[in-house]
């Protein structure tokens, strides 16, 4: 398969169980933030990946769902359990595409269909969830930049006029000058945008050039290397490393939609014309354009422009082009070539020159680098919640305080003072008050006559007065920090991705199985070692080499253990990611059934390998599904029988020695054993008498019988049961032991054991007719010698007593029909206890031999008809071993 | 073939692509007077402007286009003046 899906598949199967863990998680916390944007995250990638493979279906179904959910994560819409269960619908339709798309690589022939009904449905919900319907046709449109789209998505990255506009703009407005392209002033607002494309960025198949040539209305553009390109023989043509400084005329949403894909890449910017127009350059001494200024000031009186365009290119040759002037010059001209004749834009360019400064209302940045309360009154703006206008007015006017608190050049000081009125008056118009701005005229007028600033900060303090009783501000006296560094924002993108990738590495399983199977090869390899000692010793006689060879081995055994041991963490995953489905099964089946179940987990990050946490996966979630279908009782019935409404379901993993425990709890109706005593006798599956004897435990276990469990009308019963036999089959195959407890009434516990690993098994050798087979060593309880005379026969059965216990036992030889004939009595007999299925029966073999660990293949080919062996497995002599099927074996008695 | 490498010029014309980044990498390493001839470029990959940017081969004939020149002449002489 193409590499590129395959890592997309791979995934896109972990976002998808990401995003529907976060569903879930939201049904407790609805509207967390963080969770929405997790969400939101995951869903974007699926549809960043599937962005580069052809299958529109799936692309347009993402799209519409990641879509639905900004506008749930702007808080437009709720996230309700309808709405829920269509994301659901939504991932699992993914994950369903995403298994046709590793099978065929491509989609099913009714993604099409399946696709079109999917967007059906999630425009239907989203739009029956807003107040005023918007057709999704007009949704794009909704979102356009209406000034009162305080809540809307665009808001965010558009922030207000005033913010400081991207430094690069006055650079990008010399470069159009030079190039003559004044069009980039002919019309108000523009967007700059702010593009750092991934490193990485090449390799997801992003070419970012033409992303921005094919922006909207792309009015200019340029394109930014880094600082330095260091060391050229060592560049790395792969990562990208270039910046993009864009302005474009177009709509806001339209540009956000030609960057959705590298969205937390790029910034948005509105800049209005006048801040398009703030000079750059260093201030020059005042004196050298003053008769320029006077001139300039008449024509712009008498709107004529062409003596402004002579003027300011007379101007222009004599003024340093690095200047300030020549910088205000320029913009003058541009605009003129533009033809925009606007006196106003005109005469604060003027004004500019006469003062070599640029008013502070009009752009917060216009003020000195060094002043810090641009800096904090934006960083206050971050800081607030949205909407709180007053609280930032509060803080625009308490700048301008600071501002005027400031020592300053007397040849600045009047446009300062002029700038400070500005920005106050505006600020106090934008809080609806027009009377304090009329004082502040006449407060102006005063302080320029008086060359003091008392008036206006007079006027400043009453207003501030005014407000601050009025609104409860966190110490607004307290002056903003001027430490706010400009790290505050937000931090490079590339950065942070570098930091948070992890060090993770995804292996193919099959490699890690095939390394499982090389280290239990040296397992068996080494096994061989004790046999080539003693044979160095009994047959050549050389005890000094056999003793070495044993030393060898001491080590090596070590060496072996450990690998194997790191071996098997590698595959080892944590339960959690079997258990991680069931939060989503509960809340279906709950719903479906009208049932109140609180689920709870334990112990998930219990570790088992994967092979075996994948076999668990089917039968526990069979056990989930009976434990609330059967065990649980609706929420009125509980209620009746004195319990909460709510039933409880525990699933818990824990570890003990080399078994993994994982119990499945309900506190529902429970069995009753008398109705499967019943049934299971009716069914032939016990006999007479022990439907007398048999124990209440031990009737609840028949459940697990194969021939009751399967028949339907148990579960009608015991409400328990259905498919109990298919779980407790998968279990035993995978190695696994399955047991059950009930108690009526009071509710049911489901116990699956599984060995931690199936890559080892430890065995241990018996003998039996002068032939070596295995026994899974978990299967044995004792292993004894037992004088012949204690042998008993019991109605033809032979048996034993052992410990108070009545034990039948068989005898391997006679059931193997293995060299019968030389089988003569013996005083002693060997007996293997083991126990199978909760029964205990003692095999009679000729002889024990030592335990091994041994990798256990699995009969193939002619062999897989014997039943009876669970396997073979190689001996370190080169031996081939039979391992024996215990529950097999038994049943063939 | 979009890039075309002569004696000492390569020729950049249509579409560059990513996988051409590299090879023209190569190509002005082993030809450090190497010059690039951008008469009919219509558009380099990102990846093939960046190695001009960081390599600064001189420009035999700047692109035909524009439009094209606007950006790109200024981008590579960037280059120079901050190198």
């Amino acid at each position: 398969m193409n590499p590129m899906l395959e890592a997309f598949i791979s995934e896109a199967r972990d976002l998808i169980e990401a995003a529907s863990s976060c569903f879930l998680a939201l049904e407790d916390r609805p509207g967390d933030a963080e969770l929405l944007n997790d969400l939101f995250r995951s869903i974007h990638t699926i549809k960043g990946g599937a962005g580069l493979f052809k299958i529109e279906p799936f692309i347009r179904v993402v799209h519409r769902a990641e879509d639905a959910l900004d506008r749930i994560r702007d808080g437009e819409l709720d996230l309700t359990p309808e709405r829920t269960d269509i994301f659901l619908e939504v991932l699992d339709q993914i994950s369903t595409w995403l298994d046709e798309l590793e099978a065929t690589e491509e989609l099913g022939p009714d993604a099409e269909e399946r696709s079109a009904a999917l967007v059906a449905q999630i425009e239907a919900m989203t739009a029956t969830g807003s107040a005023s319907p918007p057709p999704p046709a007009q949704k794009e449109q909704e979102q356009g930049p209406v000034p009162e789209a305080g809540e809307q998505p665009a808001a965010k990255e558009l922030p207000l006029d005033s913010s400081p506009p991207p430094p690069w703009l006055a650079q990008a407005v010399d470069a159009c000058f030079a190039a003559n392209r004044p069009e980039i002033l002919a019309r108000s607002p523009l967007v700059a945008i702010t593009y750092t494309p991934d490193e990485q960025c090449f390799f997801t198949g992003d070419d970012p050039l033409l992303t921005v040539r094919n922006t909207p209305d792309l009015l200019w553009f340029a394109v930014k290397g880094p600082e330095s390109w260091g060391d050229v023989t060592e560049f790395d043509p792969y990562q990208c490393r270039v910046r993009f400084h864009c302005l474009a005329g177009a709509d806001e949403p339209a540009l956000r939609e030609h960057f959705q894909y590298v969205e937390e890449q790029v910034e948005f910017q509105e800049v209005s014309r006048a801040a398009l127009l703030q000079p750059s350059g260093a201030p020059a001494a005042s004196t050298t354009a003053d008769a320029f200024v006077a001139d300039a000031r008449t024509a712009i009186a008498n709107s004529d422009w062409d003596q402004l365009a002579s003027l300011s290119r007379a101007a222009l040759e004599t003024a340093g082009p690095e200047l300030f002037t020549a910088s205000a010059l320029r913009r003058i001209l541009l605009l003129l070539a533009a033809q925009v004749h606007e006196a106003r834009l005109f005469s604060m360019l003027v004004e500019a020159v006469a003062e070599q400064a640029w008013p502070v209302g009009e752009s917060i940045s216009a003020q000195p680098e060094d002043s810090p309360p641009s800096s904090a009154g934006q960083n206050a703006r971050e800081d607030l919640p949205a909407g709180d206008d007053r609280t930032l007015a509060l803080d625009i006017l308490h700048t301008q305080d600071r501002i005027l608190e400031m020592p300053c050049a007397p040849e600045l000081w009047q446009g300062r003072l002029r700038a400070v009125a500005t920005t106050i008056q505006r600020t106090l118009e934008s809080l609806g008050e027009e009377e304090p701005a009329a004082k502040l005229a006449e407060a102006v007028a005063e302080a320029i006559a008086r060359h003091d600033a008392t008036p206006v900060r007079r006027i400043l303090g009453s207003a501030l007065k005014g407000k601050e009783a009025t609104v409860p501000l966190a110490a607004p006296t307290a002056p903003p920090s001027p430490a706010t560094p400009p790290e505050k924002r937000p931090p490079d993108l590339g950065q942070t991705r570098k930091e948070r990738r992890p060090t993770v590495i995804k292996v193919d399983h099959a490699r890690i199985d095939a390394l499982m199977d090389l280290a239990g090869e040296l397992v068996v390899a080494k096994n061989g070692l004790p046999f080539l000692a003693r044979k160095a010793e009994e047959e050549f006689g050389l005890r000094e080499l056999a003793r070495e060879i044993k030393q060898h081995y001491a080590v090596l055994n070590r060496i072996v253990d450990e690998l194997q041991h790191t071996v098997m963490q590698v595959s080892m995953v944590p339960v959690s990611t079997v258990f991680g489905r069931f939060p989503r099964l509960v809340r279906d089946l709950s719903r479906k059934l009208g049932k109140e179940i609180r689920l709870l987990i334990e112990g998930e990050e219990t570790e088992a390998d994967k092979n075996v946490i994948e076999s668990l996966a089917e039968p526990l979630i069979h056990m989930v599904r009976n434990s609330i279908d059967h065990g649980i009782e609706p929420p009125e019935v509980r209620e009746e029988n004195g319990k909460e409404r709510c039933g409880v379901l525990r699933i818990s993993a824990r570890q003990t020695g080399d078994q993994v425990v994982i119990e499945v709890q309900d506190d529902g109706r429970g069995i009753d054993p008398e109705v499967i005593k019943k049934k299971a006798y009716e069914k032939g599956v016990i006999s007479e008498e022990q439907l007398d004897t048999i124990t209440d435990a031990e009737a609840v276990r028949l459940i697990l019988a194969p021939g009751l469990s399967t028949a339907k009308q148990v579960s009608d019963l015991s409400g328990r049961g259905v498919g109990m036999d298919v779980v407790r089959n998968a279990v035993e195959q995978a190695g696994g032991t399955l047991d059950i407890e009930s108690s009526l009434g009071q509710g049911t516990t489901v116990r699956l054991s599984m060995p931690l690993s199936m890559a080892v098994t430890q065995v241990m050798l018996v003998e039996v007719g002068g032939q070596s087979f295995g026994v899974p060593m978990d299967a044995i309880r004792e292993t004894v010698r037992v004088p012949a005379e204690e042998i008993r026969r019991i109605k033809g059965q032979e048996v034993v007593v052992l410990r108070q216990r009545l034990i039948p036992i068989c005898r391997l030889r006679q059931v193997l029909e293995l060299n019968n004939e030389n089988a003569k009595a013996r005083e002693t007999e060997a007996i293997m206890v083991v126990s199978v299925a909760g029964q205990e029966i003692g095999l009679v073999v000729d002889g024990f031999d030592e335990g091994v660990d041994i990798i256990l293949k699995p009969p193939e080919g002619i062999m897989a008809k014997f039943g009876l062996y669970a396997g073979t497995a190689l001996l370190g002599d080169g031996r081939v071993l039979l391992i024996f099927d215990l529950k097999e074996l038994i049943r063939c008695l | 073939m979009p890039i075309e490498y002569k004696k000492t010029v390569a020729v950049l014309s249509g579409i560059c692509t990513v996988e051409e980044a590299e090879e023209l990498l190569e190509w002005l390493h082993a030809h450090p007077g190497g010059k690039v001839n951008l008469k009919d470029l219509e558009h380099p990959h990102t990846a093939v402007l960046q190695v001009l940017m960081a390599l600064r081969p001189s420009v035999s004939v700047p692109p035909q286009d524009e439009a094209m020149r606007a950006w790109l002449l200024p981008a590579l002489e960037e280059q120079e003046k901050s190198a």
